[in-house]
């Protein structure tokens, strides 16, 4: 059986009273690339660190590419290709010789081909990386991320900064290079329109843990807005995870998920409904941001449940 | 000022603390000595060279602290953003930078008084003991507690001169290692091109020197300088003139800074091609190191070569400048200016260069970069420690093989014990500076800490297991200490273990 490129089982760690991550749970399966989301302190830098390594977890287990990070983190870096959220590298130095220091940590560097994608990536060899503009710098960071082939590229955040063009190219390109190679790619990212197009699966982090992890199509088929009478609701299953809902007038707009599921109740009771398509920014939107209130209650709000009971 | 006053309130603590320790170490050693007139000489000779030292090290590395604080935290372009003038934040960072090299100099003082008074007996026979001094004295006392108040002022005038001078010279570096290397240069270079002239005056043209000494109080630390000349009764300097020079140069390099003061042009980030003219060095470019050890050993050297190499060129050009104007003629004198000089320069450039080996791979965003690369933590310490020492080794090993050549007859020979002990301890300052630094990541503090600790420990150490009998246990220590300062360095940077982590 083949390992996951990445295993992230019952994961916590805290620093001081600070809970950053509970019992996080998610795997990310080789050739993937996977889409990791979450607000800014939900986690994501936290969870990653402890994938490269860089920190140890309170409890829980974390194999990458087979490997235990808090003890065999060497091994580790090796093989994967990291490129950290607005990384700095040494200014003084000039961008071929960063490419010539890095090259003996990593065995399976290829040298050539460093210097192919330095050329593909418009960086300029010849200068100091002190001199580079926010962009230059993403690339040459890319680089030094993928000049030894590896076999999982971990991007924290990777196009912050980056103008909204420079963010299309980065997403459209290399994305879509490293899929190419067959490569599992980890982005992590609170930008979602970045990793719509791109991503295979998606994990949404929130508070410290995952509350989803789905496959893109199926997340987007899964999660849908469904706009119906308030009175209505009542015709709702009681155990429907309502993920947010507003109420506009005699309507009331819910999302859901299992959106099929509720199409088909709704249309077998011949319930006038409207269904609505979401994207990802909506969907992350309302796992992370929405009034998750049950179903009993919101009926009891419309008071279309005791209508109905006493009907 | 709020704001000042917190960066500052622990920085003011830390020297206050370290000074303290330091000039009462002398005097904690002598609780059983007896304390007649000589032990009193002692004493004061004690504080007056401690004073001397903590008015340049404290206006140095204070100096660089403040002048490139902000920069080094990318936090100046809030203070730019912020409502009001930047002459307010830049007086604020002056004032408070002068009261925290100021007040330490007022404990020491205060603490080394009425530690003499209680060990003399009382006030009165402290009095009459300085008064018995200053009779044998070639800088008499007018007054009992002359030396104290004087020393005092003079201290305070001097590194007060020695903050404005480095506030100025290093303000709006990128960092404070910048900072404080242009502060220090400019602060060097004026003093160098004093004792140029005044040494041609002397030779050339008497009546020239004369007036040349009005321009002591306008150089770094001239202000205490002039002062102490002043209370000095023996001398009839025409005082008037000289505060009216001092206040007037100080006063013009306070208003500059404060105009100037955070205008920081904001360049556009260009590509500057640094491409070589030859196609051999291009093509040697383009190959990768063929080691984990090549590749950190080059990256040190260019970190540490700028300094140890500059060092090394500034000993060779100030040594002989000394000679000429000491109007030396011998090769020996010329062999100990240059072993006197190299070892003066030496101590400065140890610690700096010890607090540099991590101060660049710990800057946050760095501290993450090299750390998240699969490099072997004990290799990258052994490699960038053995580099940074072999380099320091070279530059100044050369220099006192130069002094050990000129003036082989004043050196020890064939001692080879002498020679392990002064190894022993240019290890240990380095060491030290870089344990400190790793620890507390901030290099004003991790200065003042080496400082601290190397000098207390010496004084104690010397005072109470000094003499040849102790040779042994001496170098054995050393060795001892040198093995705990590396072994709490490298867990220090094994497991990111430092008190600023993340500033």
């Amino acid at each position: 059986m083949i390992e996951p490129a990445i295993e992230f089982f019952d994961v916590s760690k805290a620093f001081r009273k600070q809970q950053v991550l509970r019992d996080t749970t998610f795997r990310v399966e080789r050739g993937r690339t996977f889409a990791f989301l979450g607000r800014n302190a939900a986690g994501k830098t936290t969870a990653i660190s402890i994938m490269m390594g860089l920190l140890k977890q309170d409890a829980g287990k974390v194999r990458v590419l087979g490997l235990d990070p808090a003890t065999e983190h060497v091994e580790v870096r090796r093989s994967v290709g990291y490129l950290a959220e607005d990384q700095t590298i040494y200014g003084w130095m000039r961008c071929d010789e960063i490419l010539r220091f890095m090259a003996p940590f990593y065995p399976s560097w290829d040298h050539q081909l460093a210097l192919k994608y330095a050329e593909d990536f418009d960086v300029p060899l010849a200068t100091k990386i002190k001199h580079l503009s926010k962009g230059q710098n993403v690339r040459l960071g890319l680089v030094l991320a993928l000049a030894h082939r590896p076999e999982l590229v971990i991007l924290d955040d990777p196009a912050l900064g980056l103008d909204p063009i420079m963010r299309k190219q980065f997403n459209r390109d290399l994305i879509t290079h490293l899929q190419g190679e067959g490569r599992t790619v980890f982005y992590s990212s609170h930008l979602l329109y970045e990793v719509e197009p791109v991503a295979d699966e998606i994990a949404i982090l929130d508070a410290g843990r995952i509350i989803r992890q789905a496959d893109t199509e199926k997340l987007r088929r899964d999660v849908k807005q469904i706009v119906l009478s308030s009175d209505a609701l009542a015709y709702l299953p009681s155990e429907l995870r309502i993920l947010d809902h507003r109420q506009d007038g005699g309507d009331a707009a819910l999302i859901v998920e299992q959106a099929e599921a509720v199409e088909e109740r709704l249309a077998s009771e011949g319930i006038e409904h409207r269904v609505v398509d979401l994207n990802l920014d909506e969907i992350f939107e309302a796992y992370v941001t929405g009034k998750r209130t049950p179903i009993a209650a919101m009926q009891r709000i419309a008071g279309t449940s005791d209508s109905l009971s006493r009907g | 000022m709020w704001k000042e006053w917190r960066e500052q309130r622990w920085r003011l603590v830390a020297i206050a603390a370290i000074s303290s320790f330091i000039a009462l170490c002398y005097p904690i050693v002598l609780i059983n000595t007896k304390m007649n007139i000589s032990a009193i000489r002692e004493w004061i000779n004690w504080q007056s060279v401690w004073l001397i030292n903590y008015i340049v090290l404290t206006g140095t590395f204070l100096g660089m602290a403040v002048a490139g604080g902000e920069a080094s935290r990318r936090t100046m372009s809030f203070l730019q953003a912020l409502p009001n003038p930047l002459w307010h934040a830049a007086s604020a960072k002056i004032l408070l930078a002068v009261t925290t090299g100021a007040i330490p100099i007022l404990i020491i003082q205060l603490l080394s008084f009425f530690l003499l008074a209680w060990r003399v007996g009382n006030i009165e026979d402290l009095n009459s003991a300085l008064v018995q001094i200053s009779s044998t004295n070639s800088d008499p006392f007018r007054s009992p507690y002359h030396w104290f108040v004087s020393a005092t002022i003079s201290s305070i005038l001097g590194v007060s001169s020695i903050l404005i001078w480095m506030l100025a010279g290093g303000m709006n570096r990128a960092d404070e290692v910048r900072a404080g290397a242009v502060g220090f240069l400019v602060c060097i270079a004026l003093w160098l091109m004093f004792t140029l002239s005044m040494g041609l005056a002397v030779k050339y043209e008497l009546s020239l020197s004369f007036l040349l000494y009005f321009l002591i109080p306008a150089l770094p630390g001239g202000p205490g300088i002039i002062f102490q000349l002043s209370s000095n009764s023996s001398q009839s300097l025409p005082l008037s003139s000289l505060v009216l020079i001092g206040l007037i140069s100080h006063g013009a390099i306070v208003a500059w800074y404060l105009k100037e003061f955070g205008r920081v042009a904001v360049r556009p980030k260009r590509s500057v091609n640094t491409t070589s003219q030859f196609s051999f060095w291009r093509s040697a470019r383009k190959r990768r190191f063929p080691s984990q050890w090549h590749a950190i050993a080059w990256k040190q050297c260019r970190e540490t070569g700028p300094l140890a190499v500059a060092s090394a060129g500034a000993i060779l050009s100030i040594a002989p400048l000394a000679y000429y104007f000491s109007g030396g003629d011998s090769s020996e004198e010329l062999g100990l200016i240059l072993a006197g000089v190299s070892s003066s320069v030496g101590f400065f450039v140890l610690i700096v260069t010890g607090i540099g080996l991590y101060i660049e791979d710990f800057a946050p965003s760095l501290n993450y970069f090299w750390r998240s690369r699969p490099i072997r933590v004990v290799e990258w310490f052994t490699v960038k420690l053995v580099t940074g020492i072999t380099l320091l080794a070279a530059c100044f090993g050369l220099i006192f093989l130069l002094a050990y050549t000129l003036a082989s007859v004043v050196f020890p020979h064939g001692n080879f014990s002498a020679w392990l002990f002064v190894a022993q301890v240019l290890l240990l300052i380095y060491t030290l500076s870089m344990a400190s630094y790793c620890l507390l990541r901030q290099p004003i503090y991790a200065a003042v800490l080496a400082i601290g600790l190397f000098v207390g420990g010496t004084i104690i150490f010397t005072l109470l297991f000094g003499g040849d009998k102790y040779f042994w246990m001496t170098i054995f220590t050393l060795f001892l200490v040198q093995i705990v300062v590396l072994a709490i360095s490298y867990l220090a940077v094994k497991h990111d273990l430092g008190w600023k982590v993340g500033r």
